[in-house]
């Protein structure tokens, strides 16, 4: 299967292959790019803890961390890395792995193919042996311990453990020492069987590419795929929260906090539009243009690093406000008097059409740069949607449509706060 | 993404740099000041902080936020780095491009407009700033100083620079004495303003696709009613380190940072720099270098273990997140693949990838605007004008003996170690 996608404001177009390997491709040329990126991801992060292959019987349950540590894993082969192959090319190699995804990728200005290549043959060649993942606890042990120390991240996660009882966006995305003692090469090929399978996974090219030759690599390198689904388990979340105040003393000088209201999901996941609509109360509420935001600003309750997003994935979906404050508390009595406010009045057609203007724009931004629009497609890709929907979407949206959903955002029976004090 | 190239003189010592590069999303304009390091740096910083605040023009944030918001979220920004021994203060704008703008109004003008505006119509009246609002910037400022000690591996490396550079201006906090900072008052953060104003040396950048020849007469225009009378910058360069430093704190954290500071041989910031680049890249910078293979990889020291190449002062700076205990371990194990370098123990594949990887960096720079204008805001320091291309040619001339030259230059300047402690226990509380 081969589909063209267009956007003719952006005068700009992508190819979509579903190859008969089972592997779907995305390639997105950009005229006058020297640089060339490709990424490699499989639907498969942080949050699947508990799945089940559509031809087996039985139910994994498998140690927080394992998505992470088999992104360090796989770019290993029995006499080399993938890095050292990468070294020759020249290329600036990469692997990260979020809640609902594990990505492999490289940029590169030259030896496209080559490096295509070493991409495909190493995510699709595992090697693991006692010994390797032994050595890999020691140097995910160090990742985990460094970002013990980070005091944003840890305020953030301790949010997302004081919110979620069940849910498990609740765990660290690299697990902890403790967690990651238990994997073994077993579970790494567990995990792999199940997720690496290409019909769960996405290729993504932009930038100086050609069609022609990534379908000749692809076409090399990649095997049919058993045609499987994978079943992944969460248990039922409650609708209110673990507790509504979480802290943790570290060495910081502010006090950092992540404040913010779990949703009920109706749906497994939300939306382009939901997200796009909550996006816009969101700034309509607490950006740099709200009334909410020159309160903090000028009581002194916030400083430059202050903001609100909306964050969402398969079963979970919150809003958070994050930032720095002497008085955590006082900032989220201003958020929600702010919520109540805006909840009576309704948005105001301007205030709605400013918000709109910038995301609009924010979008038009992000199909500058290579890395954004290959990660992007992978996203849309594993949720569902095409990278221009956006657009559509924003010039759809009417004013009601993001007063209807005010009324039920921020729950004030779920929400909770985190902060990090000083020692 | 090819581009044309041009450098137009505005005023005494103010520059604007063209970069006219067709088919990106975005465009971006940038100004960059640059004033030598000095007890100043704060009143600059904060002085410069006012102006985002608000304007002749916009009363205050609010309005500045809402005009972004209305140009399809233009972002502005400020930022205050040390590049060689100069405060760099840069305000930046980048844009959608005009032709993606819904009506007729080019969005490349209206952002110019609003910077400028900002820059030249500050919020002084009767030779002030606003008290409320420079109360609160200063309040910003300190907790940013605060934030940046937060977070450790800064906080180690700065540490590591007053060390190693105790005598030296290049010690200076680029943001400011926090004490300094508390006594500045509206009047004095106006004349600040206004002196450095004339004395900033400046560069311009416009970058992406916009009517420069518009954009450049606007420039004179408001520079020709600025007394200009710039500082002549300078930096200086200590080839050669004397004896070893050391010094270290506790504090509780559970990962160690080591930083090890070298003096690269070096009397400017151009001096031997494609050899020396590649010399600290070989032996800190990607994958195949010898602190990635041999102190991660192959010891499992560490999680990070890298080198920081600063040309513009001529230094080395390693920098290590490690298990406190582990301290004198990678140390010499640090130490010992800087000396396997100066004796030519390295693979002549090893020198190849980094000299491909570096000038596959070089070569990626031009397909971004944000990175072809932080490319040529880097060099307001030594007032030149050279691509990415030219530096990517010269990293492919640098040979084996060049590295081993290079790297026998390198002589170790100072250690910081900043201790981790053992805790008893987990203090989360729900």
């Amino acid at each position: 299967m081969r589909n063209i996608v267009t956007n003719e404001k952006l005068a700009e177009s992508y190819t979509y292959i579903k190859h008969p390997s089972g592997l779907s491709i995305y390639i997105y040329p950009k005229e006058g790019y020297k640089t060339s990126y490709a990424v490699f991801g499989t639907k498969y992060g942080s949050i699947d803890t508990c799945f089940k292959r559509s031809d087996k019987d039985e139910y994994n349950k498998i140690p927080e961390g394992t998505a992470h540590f088999l992104e360090h894993k796989l770019f290993e082969s029995e006499d080399l890395d993938a890095f050292d192959l990468f070294a020759k090319t020249g290329a600036q190699a990469n692997a990260y792995t979020t809640f609902d995804r594990t990505c492999y990728l490289f940029s590169c200005s030259g030896n496209f193919n080559e490096n295509l290549d070493i991409l495909l043959n190493f995510v699709l060649s595992p090697y693991f042996t006692a010994e390797t993942v032994q050595k890999e606890q020691g140097i995910i042990g160090q990742e985990i311990n460094m970002c013990k120390d980070m005091p944003g991240r840890q305020s953030f996660f301790n949010f997302l453990r004081a919110m979620y009882k069940n849910h498990p966006v609740n765990i660290d995305i690299a697990g902890t020492v403790n967690s990651i003692a238990k994997i073994t090469a077993d579970t790494l090929f567990t995990c792999y069987d199940t997720f690496y399978n290409l019909n769960n996974m996405a290729l993504a090219v932009a930038g100086n590419v050609d069609e022609k030759t990534v379908i000749e690599i692809a076409d090399k390198a990649l095997k049919t795929a058993q045609d499987i689904t994978i079943d992944r388990v969460f248990d039922d979340e409650p609708e209110t929260v673990v507790s509504q105040y979480i802290e943790e003393k570290m060495s910081v000088s502010i006090p950092l906090f992540d404040f913010g209201f779990k949703e009920i999901m109706e749906t497994p996941e939300r939306s382009l539009k939901e997200v796009i609509v909550k996006r816009i109360i969101l700034e309509v509420l607490a950006s740099k243009t709200s009334p909410l935001y020159k309160e903090l600003l000028e009581e002194g309750l916030i400083n430059d690093e202050f903001e609100a997003e909306y964050f969402t994935g398969t079963g979970y979906g919150m809003t958070i406000f994050s930032g720095e404050s002497n008085e955590p508390k006082k900032v989220t009595e201003k958020i929600k008097e702010a919520i109540k406010k805006l909840k009576e009045s309704k948005i105001t057609e301007e205030d709605f059409e400013r918000a709109r203007k910038r995301l609009y724009g924010e979008a038009v931004m992000s199909f500058n740069n290579i890395s954004g629009i290959a990660n992007g497609l992978l996203v849309s890709h594993f949720k569902g949607d095409d990278l221009f929907s956006e657009f559509n979407i924003l010039a759809g949206l009417m004013l009601e449509d993001i007063n209807n959903a005010l009324k039920d955002t921020f729950n004030e029976n779920a929400q909770c706060l985190s902060v990090v004090i000083p020692k | 993404m090819e581009y044309n190239l041009s450098k137009h003189q505005i005023a005494d010592g103010v520059t604007a740099v063209k970069v006219h590069a067709k088919g990106f999303k975005t465009a971006c304009i940038s100004f960059s000041f640059a004033t030598n390091l000095s007890e100043r740096n704060g009143e600059n910083a904060l002085a410069t902080k006012l102006l985002l605040r608000s304007s002749k023009e916009y009363s205050d944030f609010t309005q500045i936020a809402r005009q972004l918001a209305k140009l399809y979220g233009a972002e502005l920004s400020s930022a205050v780095m040390k590049i060689a021994e100069q405060q760099v203060v840069k305000i930046t704008i980048n844009f959608i491009g005009d032709r993606f703008a819904l009506d007729d109004e080019s969005v490349a003008e209206q952002c110019l407009s609003l910077l400028v505006n900002l820059i030249f119509k500050p919020n002084i009246k009767s030779g002030a700033f606003d008290l409320t609002e420079l109360e609160s910037e200063k309040r910003l400022l300190l907790e940013q100083i605060e934030s940046e000690k937060n977070d450790k591996a800064t906080y180690a490396r700065m540490k590591l620079e007053q060390l190693m550079h105790k005598d030296e201006l290049y010690s200076l906090n680029k943001f400011g004495d926090e004490k300094a900072i508390k006594e500045i008052s509206p009047d004095i953060a106006a004349r600040v303003y206004a002196d450095y104003l004339s004395r900033a040396v400046i560069r311009i950048n416009l970058v992406g696709e916009m009517d420069f020849d518009g954009a450049i007469s606007l420039l004179k225009e408001h520079f020709s009613s600025i007394e200009r009378n710039p500082e002549k910058i300078d930096t200086l360069f200590i080839p050669a380190a004397e004896a070893e430093k050391y010094e270290s704190e506790t504090d509780e954290v559970k990962q160690g940072k080591l930083v090890i500071g070298f003096r690269a041989g070096m009397k400017n910031s151009d001096d031997n720099y494609y050899a020396a680049r590649v010399m600290a890249d070989l032996f800190g910078g990607g994958t195949y270098s010898k602190l990635f293979k041999v102190v991660r990889e192959k010891m499992s020291l560490c999680y990070y273990c890298s080198a920081l190449f600063v040309n513009q002062k001529g230094i080395i700076l390693v920098q290590s997140g490690i298990e406190t205990e582990n301290e004198e371990k990678a140390k010499t194990a640090i130490l010992a693949q800087l000396e396997d370098i100066k004796n030519g123990n390295f693979t002549d594949e090893d020198l190849n990838s980094s000299i491909d990887y570096l000038t596959d960096r070089y070569n990626s720079i031009g397909d971004t605007p944000n990175d072809l204008d932080y490319w040529f805001s880097q060099q307001i320091v030594t007032g030149k004008l050279k691509t990415p291309e030219e530096y990517s040619e010269n990293i492919r001339k640098v040979t084996r003996d060049d590295v081993i030259k290079a790297a026998k230059r390198v002589t170790l300047d100072s250690v910081f170690m900043l201790k981790g402690v053992k805790e008893q226990e987990e203090s989360t509380n729900a």
